[in-house]
């Protein structure tokens, strides 16, 4: 009888996750996305287009060069701006690079933001739990 | 006491459901997890890491008593701010906090750091043994 139990973390699992290009009503735990793709050798998230996805963390996310995001609710605060952080350094060692992804209504859950600095003050004055056209 | 390089093979901690680990190599975001569906979901306490890989990619919220002594903190690339980051509002959403933990000669890869000011500070100005 085979053992059918899915193992999230498997070589096997990750390369297949990591292959997909397009993701439409799933639910996507992004750091586990996050590690397969450090393992198929690619720094960042790039390229990859979710619609009608639950997004979870718990996970920072740096929103890198060609990111958008259409009509999604970017999680839920009575502070919008404690889901956004400011990193005390050039480099953003812990957080998950997303590059030229696109993201249509989708819900980010336990997910907070950071970025460039133009970035952090558009966002700190733009979320108020629904997230518009992407920067 | 400085940091001793970890050089043992991979060990997958068997049981996050420990408060006690020893020479075993996890990931935070699946600790985080785990601790969400126990007893006391919301925080990882309690717990002793000692000679620990600890893999992100994660942000830690150092939320008190939480005792850093003689690990590696992860690449910094020369800098240690590079491991910190400053919330900018009154809740951290999106951090794995942590309260009252202690690692001892542990190795962090892919994460990073944040607190309050006073935690912040006191990484910044990291010595082998610090305190949150």
């Amino acid at each position: 009888m085979t053992d059918k139990t899915l193992d999230v973390m498997s070589e096997t699992y990750g390369r297949a996750l990591v292959a997909e290009t397009a993701y439409e009503k799933r639910a996507i735990w992004l750091p586990l996305l996050a590690v397969h793709t450090l393992n198929a050798g690619e720094p960042v998230i790039k390229g990859k287009t979710f619609t009608d996805c639950v997004i979870e963390g718990p996970a920072l996310v740096a929103v890198l060069q060609g990111t958008t995001f259409e009509g999604c609710d970017m999680g839920a605060s009575s502070d919008a701006k404690s889901l956004l952080f400011t990193p005390h350094g050039p480099r953003l060692v812990g957080a998950i690079g997303l590059q030229d992804c696109k993201f249509v209504r989708c819900r980010f859950r336990q997910i907070a933001y950071t970025g460039s600095p133009a970035f952090i003050e558009g966002m700190s004055t733009e979320i108020t739990g629904r997230g518009g056209a992407g920067r | 006491m400085s940091y001793v390089p970890i050089n043992r093979p991979v060990q997958v901690a068997a049981n996050l459901n420990a408060t006690s680990f020893e020479d075993a190599d996890i990931n935070l975001f699946e600790l985080f997890v785990t601790v969400m569906g126990g007893t006391k979901p919301g925080r990882i306490e309690g717990r002793t890491f000692r000679r620990c890989r600890l893999q992100g990619p994660a942000i830690l919220l150092l939320a008190g008593g939480v005792e850093l002594e003689s690990c590696n903190l992860g690449d910094s690339g020369g800098d240690i701010r590079n491991l910190l980051l400053q919330p900018l509002g009154d809740f951290s959403l999106g951090t794995i906090p942590m309260r009252n933990c202690r690692f001892d000669n542990c190795e962090f890869f892919n994460v990073g750091f944040t607190g309050s000011q006073a935690v912040l500070d006191m990484l910044a100005g990291v010595s082998p043994g610090a305190r949150a």
